[in-house]
């Protein structure tokens, strides 16, 4: 089964979709510091990060008393993989088709 | 709601040229994907019915992976496959499967006319659709990973 599905629903909130964005742009953060990135409660920041964790969007990292959130390439290379332009695959392919065919003539 | 990308190319050979071309294992490699993709492991092989599945490794590095099933090979007129990507590259779950068809037709003058058209694309629907919201998601996403 795909997992696409559930990584567009973890997309899906704005908060969580920010918080993906910021670790993209920032690095490894502290759970503490991206709480205090947005104006909502650090339990609900917390609640937004286990969903993005779930969904297999973030990776979490224990450092002493500190959680440390990233994101995980992986993730964000299969959303970026379902895009793909099949018009632009199947054009580019058969312009080379049409230059294998001019190469093999006498 | 799926969507259907359909392409018609006159080519300048016979429809047996065509098909040759399109369909044996030695020829494909010589067009499949695009310019600067390589392929470092394939079985294609359009010219009977079975499975097939094709590494693609982009300029970056990155490796995607498709794989079907040939499911009608009628020479040197028509060919149908299924078709679907593998969620984050080779070894990954494989994803919607969406179907192609080719068909070739002699258009005189040792040309002939090939149409190609790939069948339930939710993807390219989502690109047309919600472009504005999506799509800007993933220009984001995919500055972000550098």
């Amino acid at each position: 089964m795909s997992q696409i599905p559930a990584l567009f629903a973890a997309l899906s909130d704005p908060y969580r979709f920010e918080i993906v964005e910021r670790l993209m742009a920032d690095g490894e953060t502290p759970a503490g510091a991206i709480s205090d990135m947005f104006d909502i409660s650090a339990p609900a920041i917390s609640r937004h990060l286990s969903v993005l964790h779930r969904a297999g969007l973030v990776e979490r990292r224990v450092n002493g008393q500190q959680r440390l959130y990233s994101v995980k390439p992986g993730a964000i290379r299969q959303v970026s993989d379902w895009t793909m332009n099949h018009r632009a695959f199947w054009e580019a392919s058969m312009d080379r088709l049409e230059q294998a065919l001019l190469e093999d003539k006498p | 709601m799926t969507d259907t990308v359909t392409l018609e190319r006159v080519l300048p050979a016979s429809a047996t040229r065509v098909f040759e071309m399109v369909s044996q294992p030695q020829n494909m490699v010589r067009w499949w994907g695009h310019d600067g993709m390589i392929v470092p492991e394939h079985n294609l092989n359009f010219s009977k019915p079975g499975p097939w599945h094709s590494v693609m490794e982009l300029p970056d590095g990155t490796r995607k992976m498709v794989s079907g099933e040939v499911t009608d090979v009628d020479p040197p007129r028509f060919i149908a496959f299924t078709w679907g990507w593998h969620d984050g590259g080779p070894g990954g779950p494989r994803g919607a499967e969406t179907k192609v068809t080719i068909e070739i037709t002699e258009a005189g003058d040792n040309r002939a006319t090939m149409t190609l058209s790939h069948y339930g694309l939710a993807t390219d629907t989502a690109r047309a659709g919600h472009t504005k919201g999506w799509l800007s998601i993933f220009d984001k996403l995919q500055t972000g990973l550098g």
